[in-house]
């Protein structure tokens, strides 16, 4: 590839390498050219990431690209998962438990009382039911941070509110069909909202941003309206 | 941190990782293994990153005594490994026992081999990385020398086995992408290229491959030094050509005239001295 740059003395020409390039740029020998080819060696490795290393030559740059990929990253995905089925390579159980107050109020949950009424079953009895299972976070998506939890009864299951409503609150806990989940930022949604929860699930000014990895507990505790409004503040 | 005694050094055995980046505008030239994919499959048969170090053998392979218990791997050449005496197999972890010696035949197929332990072999670090360079002051391994690894603490164990698909034994032809001085080539020294069976020199090593046949002297013998890649091919005054390698020097002066893909390193890698090759210009 030929680049033609604003004077014909800057011609330069691109060359593929094994895993690199070849910056060619026959200006003859002199220290103003070696500057030259210092300066534009330093300026290209500040601006690409991917480049390991430039080597300056008396008419030509060196690209040296990172990561030599002498094997093929899909070969190395092959590899690992050959030696992943039934080896003992060492994983941590490191999982979570979660415990989330959660506040079952018709005040402030907009679609539980409907629920329950659908579901014919008393206040009561919906929070014992949601409450009393431990979920296991099955996947993180949707909104930053917003949680997917397996393990709903199937009592509970309700499909999706066939018009989305415009604004869920932040800290809504709800079902869609099999499953329930938190909403850790305020968003348009279909699924119905059964609890609301005063803690933030998702922060930005924290490392990491979410606490939840797939894999862990998530329980529900219960807590009054009082304590709701308590924690809140 | 314990230790695996070498009882036998074999010829040119090295610690190699996946290489040193970001040193090469100092003249350090990239190192690592030779065959990248079989280093991989040694460490990965033992649960380690293939950035873990290896130990690079050639042509033959090593005796090591291991003080305690170790989880280790071979990859690569064909040989025979026994475990105290007991036979084992290659491609395949094992479990070595306090004071057991693993011994590492010579190699009868292929010419590079890798032991990889669990972990890491915990050899010096220069640069950033493990790999051996004589320049760097990591040399070669000798005998009565002490190689720090961590004990293989886990009490159960399931043994990984890698199926080897790759022959060393079947016919090879690398496919030449052109180099910068593609263009010093004449017609019929790009026939001849095509056209002829090359050997692999004995002279070849870590810095080069080269190869035995002379083709014609060409009128361009030399190029100002500029960069060269692991890969790029080398066109000697006197007609005789050679593949740069990890070890290579940085920056050459004779034309680089071709280079090979870098996945073909691997195979380059494990060829043996007097063994055939064809070259194909890709146009």
């Amino acid at each position: 590839m030929l680049l033609l740059l604003n004077k014909v003395e800057d011609t330069m020409t691109i060359k593929s390498m094994p895993n690199g390039y070849l910056i060619e740029c026959k200006k003859g020998i002199s220290i103003e050219n070696t500057r030259y080819l210092s300066q534009l060696a330093d300026y290209l490795k500040n601006q690409i990431p991917e480049i390991r290393s430039v080597v300056v030559g008396y008419e030509s740059l060196g690209v040296y690209l990172e990561r030599e990929d002498c094997i093929s990253l899909r070969s190395r995905l092959e590899l690992c998962l050959e030696f992943w089925v039934g080896t003992n390579i060492d994983i941590s159980e490191n999982w979570n438990t979660h415990r989330i107050p959660v506040c079952y109020d018709y005040s402030i949950c907009p679609d539980l009382k409907d629920f329950c009424i659908q579901k014919n079953i008393s206040l009561d009895r919906c929070i014992e039911l949601h409450a009393n299972t431990t979920y296991f976070v099955a996947m993180i998506g949707f909104l930053p941070g917003f949680v997917y939890l397996g393990g709903l009864i199937p009592e509970l299951a309700m499909p999706r509110k066939s018009f989305a409503d415009p604004s869920i609150k932040k800290g809504s806990v709800a079902i869609g069909g099999m499953q329930t989940g938190i909403y850790p930022t305020e968003s348009p949604g279909g699924w119905n909202v059964i609890g609301m929860t005063p803690i933030a699930i998702f922060d930005v000014k924290k490392t990491p941003p979410s606490p939840f990895k797939t894999g862990d507990l998530v329980i529900f505790e219960p807590i009054t309206i009082r304590e709701y409004v308590k924690w809140r503040k | 941190m314990v230790y695996a005694k070498v009882v036998r050094s074999g010829i040119y055995s090295t610690f190699q990782d996946e290489g040193r980046n970001g040193y090469l505008h100092y003249g350090v030239p990239v190192s690592g293994a030779m065959d990248r994919y079989s280093a991989a499959i040694a460490n990965l048969m033992v649960g380690n990153s293939t950035s873990e170090a290896v130990i690079e053998m050639t042509a033959q392979g090593i005796c090591l005594q291991f003080e305690q218990r170790a989880l280790v791997a071979y990859a690569g050449a064909e040989c025979r490994i026994t475990l105290d005496d007991a036979l084992r197999t290659t491609n395949s972890s094992i479990v070595v026992n306090p004071g057991q010696e693993l011994d590492i035949g010579v190699f009868y197929s292929g010419w590079r081999g890798y032991l990889a332990v669990k972990g890491g072999w915990q050899s010096d670090i220069v640069l950033g990385s493990r790999s051996s360079l004589s320049a760097l002051g990591l040399k070669p391994l000798r005998k009565n020398d002490n190689i720090p690894y961590f004990p293989f603490e886990k009490d159960t164990f399931t043994q990984v086995a890698f199926k080897n698909t790759k022959s060393y034994l079947s016919e090879v032809t690398f496919h030449l992408s052109p180099g910068p001085e593609f263009h010093i080539l004449t017609e019929s020294v790009k026939d001849a290229i095509n056209g002829m069976r090359f050997t692999i020199s004995g002279k070849s090593n870590r810095m080069a491959m080269i190869l035995e046949e002379r083709l014609p002297e060409l009128p361009i013998k030399e190029i100002i030094s500029s960069a060269v890649f692991p890969g790029i091919i080398q066109y000697y005054p006197n007609g005789q050509l050679g593949f740069i390698m990890y070890d290579g020097q940085v920056t050459g002066g004779y034309p680089r005239v071709a280079y090979i893909n870098q996945l073909d390193i691997n195979i380059l890698a494990q060829m043996r001295p007097g063994e055939k090759l064809n070259l194909k210009i890709l146009m």
